[in-house]
């Protein structure tokens, strides 16, 4: 492994665990009574476009978030605006006020405005459709597409999806793959890339052969298969795979931009349909569910109504984790009633374990197996000792907080939430 | 609308490894299925074996004698294990004592003790050694994981040092088999001492073949002599990634690479004998495998594990060559135990290090006082003695000649 470079580990003992819906269909779940949408949120700020009484349309600005860069939100159902500040539990893990839309199941849409098929007019339509990164991220993705400092060549479709339990990447390509295929098309005009290469796991065979198949004519769009490890879907240890090169901040230092796969589809649906982003598949999936599965759900359904339709909790469900996203850098839930995001990619319901933390056996495997090589244990020692000149030393900003120093842990000690404080202190200075 | 249902929220990640399988008991039991081979090999070795073969009067003392490796184990591993008991029970008033001193690896430090110590250790000694390991090396430092020190080498170092006359008195290493078949009574180490780059002859010869050495075949104490069943354990513990396979591979390679052109300048240049003499005896592969690796006082980070292997290897010959201890494994392990902070500190900075040439000066400077030990050795030993002495002449060197 040259200088410099990621590494990533693999998490066998829950490679199994997509099994549990990977070869599972879609279920749908498109008419929830109510949608909930941020009106509020400590790190956004919105500006809210509709009023208590107001009536809206499937793909109504709702909001534009005021942040460095703007976001805008549709209605995802059709119907009355009944509240714009209900106390609403956010896929973050806090309360925050939402605006509430009572559906009227007429379905009626509000189009987007056709755009040229160029890379301005494409970009625009992604910005008008509020895309954003769907892998979890959720990074705009027409900020993305706008890097005037650097010259892009390769487009890289992230499916990947390297959180155990996850597989809404996966079906949703089994399902929409000619979607998946136009959006990069879309996409590469977007970016002005010569190719796009598709970047997926060797262990999703039935992915590969479906994709393999309607390749065969494109020439432009190719495969890299990836091995099973974790954090094989982190942007940087896929474009290094990809380009062989490494970069400091962006991806496009490279000549790449990284899309997830999910989000090409979106952005097939937004450029094709005219529609702008208010459905997803999310994966609902974990021992504490009974019929794990994929559901193809509205932008702000309610956590709740979405396990219910699936068929419910098991009935001998004691205590249990309730995980909003992937098991390794999903938030914990306290309360089922969450709103669904246009990031959200999954709410996983595990049985609790009443895991002990212990001392630290000193075995190094955080170290060892850490993707971007921190020091992991020794960062925790430092901020324990609240020693801040030693944890610059060690570079604890670097953390991306993907979990494995945690997960790896056989003294299940908390590493991941120390080093994520020790990041907060370095950065804060 | 569905009715609303509370959660409990740990911290992330949700899953944990520790949860299925590879938690700290499991590591623990591995390392222990590691050692019953070894064991039963010295049970069968130094009290089975003699029993039937040389013993004639089979009487109540002789059965006694033949569970002697057996006995030694219990004792050791019992008495580490009450240790902790206490301490769990005194000092820290604990409501679950046996369970945390189970969950504090508390039965190893004993166990290796008596693996390593000799045969004829008097038992009171042993529990003296094993008390001395588990309370000053481990205990004082606040238990487990904290110690900085290895407690079983600890303990082995007191006994080394405040008993080895006791033990020489009561028997030593050799069992009654070897008693009666091995002329010198010396144990290899102790004939390798007396004459470093002794031919054949004199090195291996006495106890057999350089096979027995490898089979384990040689007067030793009970866990050191078989470096083929050190090399199974080996084997299993790196498969089952409760050591790093690193720190045994870079240990004993180096001190074998390092005796080998040691024993080449010394008249042994076409005899590979030399250097497997080297790694097969003194207990090296025992103390590569079992506590050169053990995690508590190794390096936590990849590289320093890496340096602090080299590091050993250096030690060990510079140890076995010029210092009164013939075996130089476990004064080395402690020496290094001691570095082990410095070397983290230095090393894991070192992989987030932006600055290549950094990095390389730091490597080239572990480089160089790792050439600056060899070469001491090397120049001081054997055909370049006479270095050694000009060296001591010299008043601009070391002055002790011009001091007279």
């Amino acid at each position: 492994m040259p200088l410099g470079m990621t590494k990533a580990t693999h998490i066998s003992e829950h490679k199994g665990h997509k099994e549990l819906t990977k070869h599972k269909g879609i279920l749908e779940y498109l008419n929830p009574k109510y949608v909930y949408f941020p009106a509020n949120r400590p790190d956004l700020d919105y500006e809210i476009c509709v009023k208590v009484g107001d009536e809206v349309k499937i793909g109504d600005v709702l909001t534009i978030s005021k942040a460095y860069f703007p976001v805008i939100t549709h209605s995802s159902v059709s119907g009355k605006v009944t509240a714009v500040d209900k106390k609403v539990w956010h896929p973050s893990g806090k309360k925050i006020s939402a605006i509430e839309i009572e559906n009227n199941f007429k379905e009626e849409v509000t189009y987007l405005k056709e755009q040229p098929l160029t890379k301005e007019g494409i970009i625009e339509t992604i910005r008008l459709a509020g895309i954003v990164g769907m892998g979890g991220a959720g990074f705009p993705t027409h900020v993305k597409y706008t890097h005037p400092k650097y010259q892009t060549d390769t487009l890289i479709v992230n499916a990947v999806e390297c959180e155990p339990y996850l597989t809404c990447d996966c079906v949703s390509i089994k399902h929409y793959a000619k979607e998946l295929i136009q959006g990069i098309k879309y996409a590469m005009i977007a970016n002005d890339a010569k190719k796009a290469v598709i970047a997926v796991k060797v262990c999703h065979q039935d992915v590969i052969a479906i994709l393999e198949e309607l390749l065969k004519d494109e020439e432009n769009i190719s495969l890299h298969l990836l091995t099973d490890v974790y954090p094989a879907g982190w942007e940087k240890y896929i474009v290094e795979k990809v380009q062989g090169k490494t970069y400091k901040s962006l991806p496009c230092e490279t000549g790449a931009v990284v899309s997830n796969a999910g989000t090409l589809i979106a952005i097939n649906d937004a450029v094709s349909k005219r529609l702008p982003l208010t459905k997803r598949v999310i994966t609902v999936s974990g021992d504490g569910v009974k019929n794990p599965q994929n559901v193809l759900v509205k932008v702000g359904t309610l956590a709740s109504e979405i396990i219910d339709k699936t068929g419910g909790y098991v009935d001998d469900l004691g205590a249990a984790n309730l995980i909003a996203g992937g098991p390794m850098t999903g938030n914990g839930q306290f309360f089922d009633s969450f709103m669904v995001e246009k990031t959200t990619t999954g709410i996983l319901v595990f049985k609790e374990i009443a895991g002990k933390e212990e001392a630290c056996l000193g075995c190094g495997k955080c170290v060892d197996n850490c993707p971007v090589k921190l020091s992991p244990i020794l960062i925790k020692l430092a901020y324990d000792d609240k020693d801040k000149e030693k944890m610059v030393k060690l570079h604890a900003d670097m953390c991306m907080e993907c979990g494995l120093c945690s997960y790896i842990c056989p003294s299940r000690i908390e590493l991941t939430e120390a080093v994520g404080k020790a990041k907060k202190v370095v950065r804060g200075k | 609308m569905v009715q609303e249902r509370r959660f409990s929220v740990n911290k992330a990640p949700m899953i944990r490894r520790a949860d299925s399988d590879s938690n700290t008991k499991s590591i623990m039991l591995h390392f222990m299925i590691a050692l019953i081979p070894i064991i039963i090999f010295g049970f069968v070795k130094n009290g089975l074996m003699p029993f039937i073969n040389t013993v004639e009067d089979k009487n109540f003392a002789a059965v006694i004698d033949m569970l002697r490796p057996l006995i030694l184990v219990i004792v050791g591993c019992l008495t580490s294990f009450l240790a902790e008991l206490v301490y769990f029970v005194l000092v820290k008033k604990s409501k679950t004592p046996v369970n945390d001193a189970l969950n504090s690896y508390s039965l190893i430090p004993g166990l290796l003790i008596a693996l390593i110590v000799p045969l004829y250790t008097p038992v009171w000694v042993l529990i003296l050694g094993c008390l001395f390991g588990t309370v000053i090396g481990k205990l004082v430092f606040g238990g487990f994981s904290k110690n900085i020190f290895n407690p079983a080498l600890i303990g082995y170092l007191f006994i080394q040092t405040a008993f080895s006359g006791v033990v020489a008195a009561h028997g030593g290493n050799l069992n009654p088999t070897e008693v009666g078949t091995i002329v010198s009574g010396a144990t290899p180490m102790v004939a390798f001492k007396a004459d470093m780059f002794g031919s054949y002859d004199v090195l291996v010869k006495p106890y057999g073949t350089i096979l027995d050495f490898f089979l384990g075949n040689v007067p030793g104490a009970l866990g050191e002599t078989s470096a083929v069943l050190c090399l199974v354990a080996f084997l299993y513990l790196a498969i089952k990634k409760v050591i790093d396979w690193k720190i045994p591979v870079i240990y004993v390679g180096g001190v074998f690479v390092l005796t080998y052109i040691l024993g080449a300048f010394n008249g042994h240049a076409a005899d590979l004998w030399y250097p497997a003499l080297g790694i097969f005896s003194g207990g090296l592969m025992f103390g590569a495998v079992f506590m050169a690796t053990e995690p508590v006082t190794a390096p936590k980070s990849p590289n320093g594990r890496i340096l602090y292997a080299i590091s050993l290897a250096v030690l060990t010959v510079l140890f076995r060559y010029k210092s009164n201890f013939p075996e130089g494994v476990a004064s080395s392990i402690l020496v290094m135990n001691m570095l082990v902070f410095i070397y983290d500190n230095i090393c894991a900075p070192l992989r987030v290090e932006p600055k290549k040439w950094k990095v390389a000066l730091v490597y080239l400077g572990f480089a160089l006082v790792f050439l600056a030990l060899f070469a001491f050795v090397l120049f001081t030993t054997g055909k370049f003695a006479p270095v050694e002495a000009a060296m001591i002449n010299n008043p601009l060197f070391l002055g002790v000649g011009g001091l007279k």
